[in-house]
């Protein structure tokens, strides 16, 4: 059977959640740290 | 993996383009300082649009630009982690503030659209799924809305690519006309995001517009857009059992399962991001991480718009159809305006 495919969307969704759990996690060490623009 | 390194060259050809963008706004900034003169101040994101469409058209029908294209491709997915980041700006009260009066006028908006774009067809003699098609695609969100009612109606692929067509070139023209308008009539930042992201149909033409108005029209447009996005799966539903009625298109079964299928998943991901921000779930710095890491996402973004955008390609569809996209969308667009600006005296927004 073939695996369903996951849409844009929740790739965006999935994507988004690992930055902002980097991100706190990251900031767990460096509290100050801003990712610069 | 080899489908990953696919994607490589053409995200590395977005990093690019973007970066080029924000480093012509740098430069001509820096120029005008160092030479003591006063230059426009032109957003790096139309420098990122520009670069696009001038690699993409001139280069675009070269053997060796399909390597760049899938990567091209993905930023429709920097553009929807862009909104979803975004979410972190905005806490829930201005969420439903802004998004309800968005979500009044898009049905205002699908009103006009709907009667306005079928009226125009006949006039112009077009097909009525191709009208139905733009009527979608100029009152929700472009080219999704677009998509997702093809295969709902059983429009022909031809009908939507013509749709697509318009709803992309009106985009393009919005972009450099829209922050025009708005400086014109001094409009502020939030009449001129809603209008941004309630008037100009594809999303990330929309943001796009809004960013070029300002930083905090940019916030607006995005909020307003996705509002209109998140309104999808009814416009689709309410056309698919129309056309089923008519005889044309397949029954639906069951209709919530439907819906659910055609609701845009990352709403959902932006709403959770900005309830996070409500309840102060991040500090300072992790606020301002997020944000940035929102701009970088759309920079992707922009330089895809340029690089998707192909006027060859728009030209093919036959001069009919752009002319009723064309003058829909300008009433469109103006009466939205209207509203908006009466909206703005009697509530304030």
């Amino acid at each position: 059977m073939k695996k369903p495919k996951l849409s844009i969307d929740w790739w965006a969704v999935i994507i988004v959640s690992a930055i902002v759990a980097s991100i706190w996690a990251f900031s767990q060490i460096y509290p100050y740290f801003t990712f610069p623009w | 993996m080899k489908k990953l390194l696919g994607f490589l060259p053409g995200i590395v050809l977005l990093a690019i383009v973007g970066y080029g963008g924000k480093l012509i706004e740098h430069s001509i900034t820096v120029y005008g300082k160092a030479h003591h003169l006063t230059l426009p101040n032109i957003e790096y994101v139309l420098w990122a649009i520009l670069l696009g469409l001038l690699i993409s058209n001139v280069f675009g029908e070269g053997r060796f630009f399909r390597i760049f294209e899938p990567g091209i491709a993905t930023y429709e997915t920097f553009l929807k982690i862009g909104i979803i980041l975004l979410g972190s700006r905005f806490i829930l009260a201005d969420v439903l503030k802004l998004g309800g009066v968005s979500l009044v006028m898009v049905a205002i908006e699908l009103g006009m659209a709907i009667l306005l774009m079928t009226w125009l067809g006949k006039k112009f003699g077009l097909p009525p799924k191709l009208v139905s098609l733009l009527a979608v695609g100029s009152s929700v969100c472009g080219v999704s809305a677009i998509i997702a009612t093809e295969g709902a109606i059983d429009a022909d692929e031809k009908d939507s690519s013509t749709a697509i067509a318009v709803i992309l070139s009106t985009g393009a023209l919005a972009l450099f006309t829209f922050p025009w308008i708005g400086h014109l009539l001094h409009l502020g930042n939030a009449v001129f995001g809603l209008w941004a992201g309630l008037g100009v149909d594809n999303t990330a033409e929309a943001v796009a517009t809004g960013a070029l108005y300002s930083d905090a029209a940019g916030k607006i447009a995005v909020l307003a857009k996705t509002a209109r996005n998140a309104t999808i799966g009814f416009i689709v539903l309410g056309y698919a059992l129309y056309w089923a009625k008519k005889g044309l298109a397949k029954e639906i079964g069951n209709k919530a399962s439907f819906l659910w299928k055609k609701f845009p998943k990352f709403v959902l991901g932006f709403l959770a991001i900005s309830l996070l921000a409500s309840v102060q779930a991040f500090d300072h710095a992790q606020l301002m991480s997020l944000a940035n890491l929102s701009r970088w996402a759309f920079l992707f973004t922009f330089a895809g718009v340029g690089l998707k955008t192909n006027v060859r390609e728009m030209l093919k569809q036959g001069i009919q159809p752009f002319v009723v996209g064309l003058l829909g969308e300008g009433v469109i667009a103006a009466m939205t305006l209207g509203l908006l600006v009466v909206t703005n005296k009697i509530i304030g927004l």
